[in-house]
C-alpha cells in the first residue's frame, strides 16, 4: 500500500520528459532496445536554437523495468570514461510506464561510416578523411574497452553500429561506445529472432570460440569483435561477412560463420589453438569441415587483396586482435602500447584531426503513425544535410589525405542524393541494422523470389537467370542452385545481388543501387 | 565495477552521516521509539533473508535488497511505503540488477504468500495482501528513491580478500560472513565503505573465536575509530538480541508503526 500523499508530493516533484524536452517526430533510430529520439531542451531560447546542444532520448522497448532496462541502468550509473556513452539521466514515466534514458547525442556511428567510405568506392569518386582517422577510432575504441574491462564489465555486441563518433561540439571526433549486449545472454528472447531487428543476430563480429560453442562470454571475445571493426575499417568491408540464414539462437554453432572466417584466416592449426579440441563444438568442426579446403587462405593474402601490406604496423597489430585461440589474443592494455599508435600519424581525440566531416548527419525516421510531421521534419534535416555536403566536397580537395590507412578513397554524394528519390514508407539505410531492417525478414525472402519487385528482379534456386560476378554489396561469390541461395538483379545495370544483401531493401522499395545509383521503386 | 569503489554512486552519493538518519527518521520518530524503529527494521531485514532464501537467491542478491529496503527509509518515512510491499519489491530488482535471472512476478507474490503464511504467522494474521500492479507500481518509487543507484558493494568480496591474507582459516571465514549478515540488522551499510565493515566483522569473529591477529590487524593502514563506531553498532545489535523476543513484540510493533493514507486525508 502506498500513501496518498506521498504519490501526489512525488508526482508533483517529477519532471516529466516531454515537459523538459522536444522531441516529436525526431526518431534517429529503432531497434529492440527501442526508439531514439534527437532532443532539444524546452527551455533553450528562440535565438540560441541552432547552437543548443542535442541531446539523444532512448525510450526503452517494452513497459517496466526489464532485466536488460536494470542491468543498462545499473551499469551506465556507475561508468564514466570519455569513450564510454554517457547516462546524463532516467525518467521514468509513472502513467505508461515507459523509460526514458538521456544521453548526449552523437551524430555518427561506424556503420554508417564505413557505409559512406563503401558507397564512395564503389563510386569511384575520391574521399578525402582525416590522417590517421583509422587508428584515432581504434584507439578510442580500445581505450573505452580497457576502461569497461577493467570493471569488470564485458561489451558481449560489438560491432559498428555499437560505435559512436560525436559530430561537430566540444566532443567533436570523439568516439563513444553504446549498447553494452547488457543482457543478451540472459534473456530468453519472447519472440522468434526473426522478428527483430537483425542488429542482435550478426554473427559477423562473433569470436570463434563462441561459434565452437563456448558458454562464457570473456574479453577476448570482445576483442576479436575489435579486430573485425578494425579490418572493416581499413577495407571498407566486413572482414567475415556472411549471409545470415539459418539463424537459430538455440545453437551457438554456425556453419558457414566458421567457413568464411576460415576462408579468410585459414583453418586453425593445432599448435596455433591448442584448446580447440576442448570447444563443445569441436566434433561437429572436424565432422563438416576439411582442413585441405582451406590451404590457399590467410589474413596476409586477404587483407593483400585490399591493399594493406604485411609489413605494416597496422597489419601487425591486426594479426595479434585476430589471433584464433582467445588466450593468446591481445588484451586492450597491451593493444594500446602496440607501436602502430607511435608512428606517425599519432592518434588524435578528435578522429576526424580538424577535417569538415563528410558523413551525413542522421535523418529522421518516418512512423506511419505520424507520417506528416516527420516528413516536414525530413525535408528540414535533409536540406540541412545538403548544406553540409555542399561544405565539405568543396573544402576536401584542400585537405591531404593520409598515405596510410584509409587513402584517398572515392567521395560519393549517394548518401545526400537517396531522399529525394525516396518513397514514402521506411527507409532501411536510416536504420542501425547490419544492411538489413527490422521491417521484416520474411517478407523478404517471397518478394525477392517471386520475380520482378519494382525495377528489380529477383531468382534463386532454379530460376533460369543465374548471377554473374560478384555480389555487388559484398562482393562474395554466388553459390549454386543446391545451396537454396536467392539472388536479385538490378535492372538498370545489371548487377546481382544476394537477397541476403539488397533484398530488403528492394523489399522496402527505397533501395539504390550500389553500382549504378538507380534508385528501384 | 569492482575496482572503482571510489568512482561509484555508493561511494559518492550513499554513505551518510549520522546527522542525516536522525534528520531523515524524525517523522517516524515522532510515533516510534528509537529502540522500536531498530527492531522493525531487524524484522523486515529477516524478511528478505527469508524470501531471499526460498527464492534460492545469492547472499549477495540479498544483501543488496536489503541496503535498498535501508536506502529508501533512509529518504522516506515508513508511511510513504508499506514495507511488506517495499520488501519483495527490493528482492525483485536485486535480483535482476545481480544477473541471476529475473524472478517472475508470480513467482515472487506465491513465495511472499508463502513465506508470510509459513514463516510470519506470527506478525501476519492475514494472507498476504499485495499483486503484481502492486510490485510494478512501486518499483518505480523504489527506483526513482534510489536516484537510479543500483551497483551496491558488499562486505563479502573484501572479506574474502582479508582472509585470504590472515591465512585461509575456514572457521574464522564462516563466522565473520554471519557477522556481516547481522550487520545488515544495523545501518552500518548506510554508514561505512564495505571494506571497513569487513574488518569490523573479522574483528568480531576474532574475538568471539578467542583468535589472536593483532599484530595484523595493527598492520592494517585503516582508520581504526571507524572500525570502533562499526564495531559498537554490531554488538548494540547482539545486545538487543540477548534480551528482544521478536514473537511477543512484533504485532504490537507493527500495529503502531505509521501507515500509508490511500485517500487524501481532512
Amino acid at each position: 500500500m502506498m500513501d496518498y500523499e506521498f504519490k501526489i508530493k512525488t508526482s508533483n516533484e517529477r519532471t516529466k520528459v516531454e515537459d523538459l524536452f522536444e522531441f516529436e517526430g525526431c526518431k534517429v533510430g529503432r531497434g529492440t532496445y527501442g526508439h531514439v529520439y534527437k532532443a532539444k531542451r524546452k527551455d533553450s531560447t528562440e535565438k540560441d536554437k541552432d547552437n543548443v546542444k542535442d541531446y539523444a532520448l532512448k525510450q526503452i522497448e517494452g513497459t517496466g523495468l526489464s532485466m536488460s532496462a536494470c542491468r543498462e541502468i545499473a551499469l551506465l550509473r556507475e561508468l564514466k570514461h570519455p569513450n564510454v556513452i554517457n547516462l546524463i539521466r532516467v525518467f521514468l514515466s509513472h502513467n505508461d510506464r515507459k523509460v526514458w534514458l538521456l544521453f548526449d547525442f552523437a551524430e555518427h556511428d561506424l556503420w554508417h561510416i564505413i557505409k559512406f567510405h563503401r558507397a564512395a568506392k564503389a563510386n569511384k569518386k575520391p574521399l578525402m578523411v582525416a590522417k590517421g582517422m583509422v587508428k584515432s577510432l581504434l584507439y578510442q575504441i580500445l581505450d573505452g574497452i580497457h576502461y569497461l574491462h577493467s570493471n569488470w564489465v564485458l561489451h558481449r555486441d560489438l560491432k559498428p553500429a555499437n560505435i559512436l563518433v560525436m559530430g561537430e561540439g566540444i566532443e567533436r571526433g570523439r568516439v563513444k561506445i553504446a549498447d553494452m549486449g547488457f543482457a543478451r545472454l540472459f534473456n530468453a528472447p519472447l519472440k522468434p529472432l526473426a522478428d527483430l531487428d537483425p542488429v542482435v543476430v550478426t554473427f559477423w563480429y562473433r569470436a570463434p570460440e563462441l561459434l565452437l560453442g563456448a558458454r562464457h562470454y570473456t574479453k577476448a571475445i570482445d576483442i576479436w569483435a575489435i579486430g573485425c571493426i578494425f579490418a572493416e575499417l581499413l577495407t571498407s568491408e566486413p572482414i567475415f561477412h556472411c549471409r545470415q540464414e539459418d539463424i537459430k539462437t538455440s545453437n551457438p554453432y554456425h556453419h558457414d560463420q566458421l567457413d568464411r572466417i576460415f576462408n579468410v584466416m585459414g583453418f586453425p592449426l593445432e599448435k596455433e589453438w591448442e584448446d580447440i579440441r576442448k570447444m563443445p563444438e569441436h566434433p561437429t568442426l572436424i565432422k563438416d569441415f576439411k582442413k585441405s579446403n582451406y590451404t590457399n587462405c590467410s589474413l596476409i593474402k586477404y587483407m593483400d587483396r585490399h591493399k594493406i601490406k604485411q609489413e605494416s604496423k597496422a597489419f601487425h597489430l591486426l594479426q595479434k586482435l585476430l589471433l584464433m585461440d582467445p588466450t593468446r589474443r591481445i588484451t586492450s592494455e597491451q593493444a594500446m602500447q602496440d607501436p602502430y599508435f607511435l608512428e606517425d600519424p599519432l592518434p588524435n581525440s578528435d578522429v576526424f584531426a580538424g577535417c569538415p566531416i563528410p558523413y551525413p548527419k542522421r535523418e529522421f525516421l518516418t512512423d506511419d503513425d505520424q507520417d506528416d510531421k516527420s516528413d516536414a521534419n525530413k525535408r528540414q534535416n535533409q536540406a540541412a544535410n545538403q548544406q553540409q555536403q555542399h561544405r565539405s566536397s568543396s573544402l576536401s580537395t584542400t585537405n591531404t589525405a593520409g598515405s596510410g590507412d584509409v587513402a584517398r578513397e572515392p567521395i560519393s554524394a549517394l548518401s545526400c542524393a537517396a531522399p529525394a528519390a525516396a518513397a514514402p514508407g521506411p527507409r532501411l539505410d536510416r536504420l542501425d541494422a547490419e544492411g538489413l531492417a527490422l521491417a521484416g525478414l520474411r517478407g523478404l525472402r517471397k518478394r525477392a523470389a517471386s520475380g520482378s519487385v519494382d525495377g528489380w528482379s529477383g531468382g534463386g534456386g532454379g530460376a533460369t537467370a543465374s548471377p554473374d560476378g560478384v555480389c555487388q554489396s559484398c562482393f562474395g561469390k554466388f553459390h549454386d542452385d543446391t545451396n537454396g541461395e536467392e539472388w536479385i538483379q538490378c535492372l538498370s545495370c545489371s548487377g546481382w545481388y544476394h537477397a541476403k544483401c539488397q533484398g530488403l531493401q528492394a523489399y522496402l522499395h527505397t533501395f539504390q543501387c550500389l553500382r549504378c545509383k538507380q534508385a528501384a521503386g | 565495477m569492482a575496482g572503482n569503489f571510489w568512482q561509484s554512486s555508493h561511494y559518492q552519493q550513499w554513505l551518510l552521516d549520522k546527522q542525516d538518519l536522525v534528520r531523515e527518521r524524525q517523522l517516524d520518530l515522532q510515533v516510534l521509539s528509537e529502540e522500536e524503529y531498530q527492531k522493525l527494521f531487524i524484522f523486515f531485514s529477516n524478511f528478505i533473508q527469508i524470501l531471499g532464501e526460498h527464492l534460492k537467491l545469492r547472499q549477495q542478491v540479498i544483501a543488496t535488497a536489503t541496503v535498498y529496503f535501508k536506502r529508501f527509509y533512509a529518504r522516506n518515512s515508513l508511511k510513504y511505503i508499506d514495507p511488506l510491499l517495499l520488501a519483495p519489491t527490493c528482492v525483485g530488482l536485486a535480483s535482476k540488477v545481480e544477473e541471476f535471472g529475473v524472478i517472475s512476478n508470480s513467482r515472487l507474490i506465491t513465495t511472499c504468500s508463502t513465506v508470510v503464511k509459513n514463516k510470519f504467522s506470527y506478525a501476519y494474521t492475514t494472507d498476504f495482501p499485495y499483486r503484481t500492479n502492486n510490485i510494478l507500481e512501486c518499483e518505480f518509487y523504489l527506483l526513482e528513491n534510489l536516484d537510479c543507484c543500483l551497483i551496491v558493494y558488499q562486505p563479502y568480496r573484501p572479506l574474502i580478500q582479508l582472509i585470504q591474507d590472515i591465512g585461509n582459516d575456514e572457521q574464522l571465514f564462516s563466522l565473520a560472513w554471519r557477522v556481516v549478515n547481522d550487520s545488515l540488522r544495523t545501518d552500518v551499510c548506510l554508514l561505512y565503505p564495505p571494506y571497513q565493515i569487513a574488518i569490523a566483522c573479522l574483528e568480531i569473529a576474532c574475538v568471539i573465536l578467542g583468535k589472536d591477529h593483532k599484530n595484523w590487524f595493527a598492520e592494517l593502514s585503516v582508520d581504526i575509530e571507524k572500525i570502533q563506531e562499526i564495531t559498537r553498532y554490531i554488538i548494540s545489535l547482539f545486545e538487543l538480541w540477548k534480551t528482544y523476543e521478536e514473537k511477543k513484540d512484533i504485532q504490537a510493533l507493527l500495529a503502531k508503526m505509521p501507515k500509508p493514507k490511500q485517500s487524501p486525508s481532512r
